[in-house]
């Protein structure tokens, strides 16, 4: 069966176009069309300032960091942005070895992120 | 008290195993014969050996402590001793005594020859698995590899990059080989104190194996800032890995990958580029 994935969608304080999106579980090739699709039709419906909370994000490979960093591609290029926090270790290596570490914008922690929006 | 019986034999599936059933009950006045037993083996160089309690009611705390130094002799022989169906109230007695924390005890005889071939032989245990060629089996696939090598002490980091790796090469079987419903992509593991070893086979067509080709040859020259959502898989499983070998061919694909523990030494060193055979 797939991978279980869930996205938490809420709204951000004082930032109309931006959401904070936490990922719970693990992202892979199983659910990343799924995300693709729901995380799309908000940046069309405007939201293209997203937090993404990683702290419950177990796993992700390579084709799942693919769909993250098109959302960062796709964010800026509507003027808004695409920041993760809460990288957990493991995470945050096979982010690092793909050589993506200078393509996103990674935070600590969700405060420091949505203080950069 | 049950007078003392010793049957000696070599494990009629693992002959270089040595299998002691004990029957009766082991007290004081056995110590001498129990050293004699484990002195002869030791000097045949039987050095592994598979002690059976199940027909044991009683053990003294001297043979306790006999059987500790016979132990102690044989692992510096390279060997090792391994107690099997101990009863309830022998494994109490140990407990007390703290010997629980000295001796590997297991339940049955498979189990003990597992261990030994693992602890003692580095004899690498393997795992078969055939699948059809369906995305949704690769999460199951790789927690079920990722757990197999936690239960074998590997690290954390380690196990994490191993379920990485395991899902990498198994998407890659099923995006670039043949996707017919009685098509069987198969993976093989090896796995040892010291390293992993495993092996994807699938069949593949002339489109597949050009496709896999050009995507193994553009991978040094990717750049993660492409748009493509996908491809960069094999540089994440050639950074994971210690050594990758890529086996193209008309009749199918094999990539063979080996994975050491962190921190072990590895002879060849650093990570190796594939081979292609068309």
């Amino acid at each position: 069966m797939p991978a279980q994935l869930s996205l938490k969608i809420e709204d951000i304080k004082e930032k109309n176009n931006a959401k904070m999106i936490s990922f719970i579980g693990d992202l892979d090739a199983t659910n990343v069309e799924d995300i693709l699709e729901n995380i799309s039709s908000l940046m069309n419906e405007g939201f293209v300032n997203i937090v993404a909370d990683f702290s419950k994000l177990r796993y992700v490979n390579s084709t799942g960091l693919g769909i993250i960093l098109h959302f960062s591609k796709v964010a800026k290029e509507k003027g808004g942005s695409f920041k993760i926090a809460n990288v957990n270790e493991n995470v945050y290596e096979i982010i690092d070895i793909i050589g993506a570490t200078t393509l996103l914008d990674i935070f600590e922690n969700v405060t420091e992120a949505v203080q950069s929006l | 008290m049950e007078k003392l019986q010793i049957n000696i034999s070599n494990h009629r599936d693992s002959p270089d195993i040595t299998l002691m059933v004990f029957k009766g009950d082991l007290d004081a006045g056995m110590v001498k014969r129990i050293e004699r037993e484990f002195a002869k083996l030791n000097a045949l160089g039987r050095i592994l050996i598979i002690a059976d309690f199940s027909r044991v009611k009683f053990i003294s705390s001297p043979v306790v402590g006999e059987l500790m130094g016979c132990r102690e002799r044989l692992i510096e022989k390279g060997g090792n001793l391994i107690l099997i169906k101990l009863s309830k109230d022998i494994r109490q007695k140990f407990e007390l005594m703290g010997a629980n924390q000295v001796f590997d005890v297991s339940t049955d005889e498979k189990t003990a020859i597992s261990k030994l071939y693992w602890e003692n032989q580095n004899k690498p245990d393997e795992v078969n698995l055939s699948f059809t060629p369906n995305l949704n089996l690769v999460p199951n696939i790789r927690t079920f590899i990722s757990n197999i090598v936690l239960q074998k002490g590997y690290p954390h980091k380690d196990v994490f990059r191993i379920e990485t790796i395991v899902d990498e090469i198994c998407n890659n079987a099923i995006e670039h080989g043949e996707n017919g419903e009685n098509d069987e992509i198969k993976l093989k593991c090896l796995i040892d104190k010291f390293k992993i070893d495993l092996r994807v086979t699938n069949k593949t067509n002339d489109k597949n194996v050009t496709q896999l080709q050009q995507l193994i040859d553009n991978e040094d020259k990717s750049n993660p800032q492409q748009d493509s959502k996908r491809g960069r898989g094999i540089r994440l499983v050639k950074m994971l890995s210690s050594s990758l070998k890529v086996e193209i061919s008309r009749q199918g694909t094999m990539v063979q990958i080996t994975k050491y523990k962190e921190k072990e030494t590895h002879p060849e060193g650093g990570l190796n580029a594939g081979t292609i055979k068309s």
